[in-house]
């Protein structure tokens, strides 16, 4: 009995002590529930926020030193702050976040629109053409004005990996200045495709290239324009936004045919050198016989020699066949940075004896980007000669300035001049020179 | 603040590890997310007594860890793990008073770590909305969080694991770049067209400078210019601190800054949609990527003016350089491959890894002889070998592996 009141009052001793220790621990228990929830409740108001904010892309007004410090109010008497000089305004943009709350079916909406332009891509370009003889030594021409222009519409897709499918119908109409003037290198390459009945819808390009062997070789087979891969040039290649002339856009000398079936075959490590080979049918029929087989092979080197200034050397080699006659040409296209803004051309050829005389081409000139703090704008100029050994030869020049109106539209005064030309045209000499004005207009998307 | 233990795994979980990945069979748990093995209090870090230098970091964003690597033998040694749905972005290693220390950010918590490699314990510090991209003060005492969807930066005490303040007035802030020796950072907005100035004493914003001007045409055809927006997506100084070079997406152009002043000595014409300098360690070069119309610009970084211009690749993301600056590798995202140039003379070729990767971003080991890229699309880190351009895999680093950083090394993230 003693013993058992003993423990009795150990017991009652001891009570505090344990309900103590149990007490703190509760404290600390609820203590760490308590910093988890205060996490929690931090986390779901960091995400429960990122859900309701948008973003808007704001046009503002800034205000600008000349030496970049940028205010959003207009400063005192207009001056810099930190100089004094004087402050320029200036439209920018900025992306803000708004708590705005879009709905699901707004988000929806919008991200099916942007799903729709993940497939089949299409693109437009619509060219425009007005020139105007402005002399030439040939009686009434220099009243008439000339129209031509041409729509491409592109529709691309990648129906595998590493492989893309193009096709451009082109609708096209007028045929441009030489109509009347008969020049031998052509004023208008636009106009240069219409081909009776004009105005008629054709397809243009339709082609499937796919890489292989770790993406060094890339194959492109169909109805495809070889001048597109061989003889390119970055200043003067394409006559819807470079130069206008024929002799400019592509080596006379090259005389690939009017697109038709045809193959290329490209062979390019990503280094200094790579090389290409091409065939196409002759008449725009698959079916030709192989003397009627077009076909040239390029070889092109990237270099830096030029005091670091990237450049590009191609040379290139051709054959083909009409009338049972072989002939063969040879020719290089080189274009050359000379600064950040100036970049050089050059090209020349010349042809073997063939179904026509032994010709030979050579064109040079410049362009410069960027002028009168436009970054897109571009001027050019260049000059260049063709010569046949039995009809005679020819001197053009042309130069333009490309100006952006806005992202997708542009327009292109420019100026031709044909000098020295042995053409007659009725049995009359073309002019000397004969000067030729002209406006381009240019949309794409 | 909170506290909680960064999880290593153990020794035995190692060996298992190295097992796992012999079978070429993923090393994550099936469900959860987080591995239970019992945290590791103490010195079980297998880094105890390797230098940073020779450690690679990688964060991987779907898996919410950070995978260590062993820069000397290229084997996964261990694992960081995080918190489940943390989308971890960036990691930067750093010794800090005799302590390995590794940074974190946490994007998707709004959280940053700031996790003590030696003890395996980590600080969790709240931050403002979505912090990404960040840096460390020259002294490594504070750092800098840059909260993209917040528009605000995160002043962080390192040692302390508290932040200091939160400095507001950024659009999308995509970069931190502090200044090796005036008291200042600068913060490209990606959404709008100005560096951000920081006194990083008093942690407040003190400039704002204009970079890049719109071409006039932007006015006339505001769909594209009010739709999205491609500002400055990071500062790079010259290693001597003299410059910055700011590259603006939308207009093309790159704005030089003279650090001294903060005032723009020289706006650069790029190619289309320029990302970001890249300053080659001897001050020589300053390379940009341009992704609107796939070439490099390259820049004399002393004269500031563009000496070439260079075939690029689709989607570039990154460019490392090597070999005491006579190589210079671009990750070309989108072409699965990485475009080599020698310099100076700029020849090129192209090192292709697979296919369909999605390469992300790179380190260069501070010896230079080595790149390792991160490949989200395989959960893969390529080994690229300057020296011959042999390329080995680390496969099963992670899910979606993202950032990769070495301490001294060169490392960026985007």
């Amino acid at each position: 009995m003693k013993r058992l009141l003993v423990y009795a009052a150990l017991l009652l001793v001891s009570t505090p002590a344990w309900a103590e220790t149990n007490l703190q621990d509760r404290i600390q228990d609820m203590e760490s529930q308590l910093d988890s929830l205060k996490r929690q409740v931090e986390d779901l108001r960091g995400r429960a926020t990122l859900l309701g904010l948008s973003e808007e892309v704001k046009q503002i007004k800034q205000y600008v030193c000349p030496r970049g410090h940028l205010f959003d109010a207009p400063q005192t008497d207009n001056r810099c702050p930190t100089d004094g000089a004087k402050v320029r305004e200036r439209v920018s943009y900025r992306k803000v976040k708004l708590a705005r709350q879009e709905s699901i079916g707004e988000k929806i909406e919008a991200a099916l629109a942007d799903e729709a332009k993940k497939s089949v891509a299409v693109g437009a370009s619509a060219t425009g053409i007005t020139q105007q003889i402005g002399k030439s030594g040939i009686s009434g021409t220099t009243d008439r004005l000339f129209s031509s222009g041409s729509v491409d519409l592109f529709f691309v897709s990648r129906p595998a990996a590493f492989s893309t499918l193009f096709i451009d119908l082109e609708g096209a109409g007028g045929m441009g200045p030489d109509q009347l003037l008969g020049t031998m290198s052509g004023l208008n390459d636009d106009a240069g495709r219409v081909v009776a009945p004009e105005d008629k819808v054709m397809l243009r390009e339709a082609w499937l290239s796919f890489e292989f062997g770790k993406r060094r070789f890339r194959f492109t087979a169909g109805k495809v324009d070889l001048a597109n891969y061989f003889d390119a040039n970055r200043v003067a290649n394409d006559e819807t936004t470079q130069f206008l002339s024929s002799p400019f856009v592509n080596n006379p000398v090259l005389e690939t045919q009017a697109n038709g079936p045809g193959a290329a075959l490209f062979y390019d490590p990503g280094r200094t050198f790579y090389a290409g080979v091409g065939v196409q049918s002759e008449s725009g029929s698959g079916s030709v016989p192989y003397k009627q087989i077009y076909s040239i092979a390029e070889l092109g080197a990237r270099l830096n020699w030029l005091f670091h200034k990237d450049g590009n050397y191609r040379i290139w080699g051709r054959s083909h066949g009409q009338l049972g006659i072989y002939e063969r040409a040879v020719g290089v296209s080189v274009d050359q940075r000379l600064s950040s803004r100036v970049m050089l051309f050059g090209r020349c050829g010349g042809t073997g004896r063939g179904y026509v005389d032994r010709t030979f081409a050579w064109s040079a000139g410049l362009s410069y980007s960027g002028p009168f703090h436009r970054s897109k704008d571009e001027i050019a100029a260049a000059y260049g000669s063709v010569n046949q050994r039995t009809v005679g030869g020819e001197r053009i020049a042309e130069a333009y300035y490309r100006a952006f109106l806005t992202e997708h539209l542009a327009v292109t005064p420019n100026v031709q001049g044909v000098f020295r030309s042995d053409v007659l045209v009725g049995g009359l000499p073309l002019a000397d020179p004969a000067l030729v004005f002209g406006l381009r207009t240019q949309i794409e998307f | 603040m909170l506290t909680f233990l960064a999880v290593f795994i153990g020794n035995t979980a190692l060996a298992e590890q190295k097992t796992e990945l012999a079978m070429g069979q993923s090393v994550y748990p099936p469900a959860g997310g987080i591995w239970k093995t019992p945290p590791a209090q103490g010195a079980l870090s297998p880094l105890s007594g390797k230098s940073l230098k020779t450690v690679v970091f990688v964060t991987n964003r779907d898996s919410g860890d950070v995978t260590v690597i062993d820069a000397q033998t290229d084997q996964i040694i261990n694992r960081v793990n995080l918190e489940s749905w943390v989308n971890s972005h960036m990691a930067m290693s750093m010794q800090m008073g005799g302590k390995k220390m590794l940074l974190v950010s946490g994007t998707q918590k709004n959280v940053v770590y700031l996790i003590d490699l030696d003890n395996g314990t980590a600080k969790v510090v709240p931050t403002g909305l979505a912090p990404e991209h960040f840096d460390a003060s020259p002294d490594g005492h504070t750092a800098y969080f840059a909260n993209i969807d917040g528009g605000s930066i995160s002043a962080v005490d390192i040692m302390a694991g508290k932040e200091l303040a939160r400095i507001e007035g950024f659009y999308e802030p995509h970069g931190v770049t502090f200044h090796p020796t005036l008291k200042k950072a600068y913060i490209p907005n990606l959404g709008a067209h100005e560096v951000g100035v920081i006194d990083t004493v008093e942690h407040k914003l003190i400039k704002r400078i204009a970079i890049g001007e719109l071409p006039k045409v932007a006015a006339l055809n505001p769909d594209k210019y009010l739709g999205e927006i491609q500002g400055i997506v990071n500062v790079t100084l010259t290693p001597d601190g003299r410059y910055a070079y700011a590259a603006d997406g939308d207009s093309g152009q790159v704005g030089v800054i003279d650090t001294a002043t903060d005032e723009v000595v020289k706006t650069l014409q790029t190619g289309e949609e320029p990302w970001r300098a890249y300053a080659s360690p001897d001050g020589k070069w300053m390379m940009i990527p341009n992704n609107g119309d796939e070439t490099v610009t390259v820049i004399d970084a002393r004269k500031h003016k563009v000496v070439a211009t260079l075939p690029g690749g689709a989607g570039m993301t990154g460019i490392n350089y090597a070999l005491d600056n006579r190589k210079a590798y671009v990750i070309a995202a989108e072409d699965s491959s990485v475009l080599v140039y020698n310099l100076p003379s700029f020849t090129s070729k192209k090192l292709v890894l697979g296919k369909n990767l999605a390469l992300e971003t790179a380190a260069t080991t501070p010896d230079g002889k080595k790149v390792y890229v991160a490949a989200s699309t395989d959960n893969s880190v390529y080994v690229i070998n300057a020296e011959d351009d042999q390329v080995k895999r680390i496969a099963n680093v992670g899910q979606f592996p993202w950032g990769v950083a070495i301490m001294d090394g060169q490392n960026y993230c985007h």
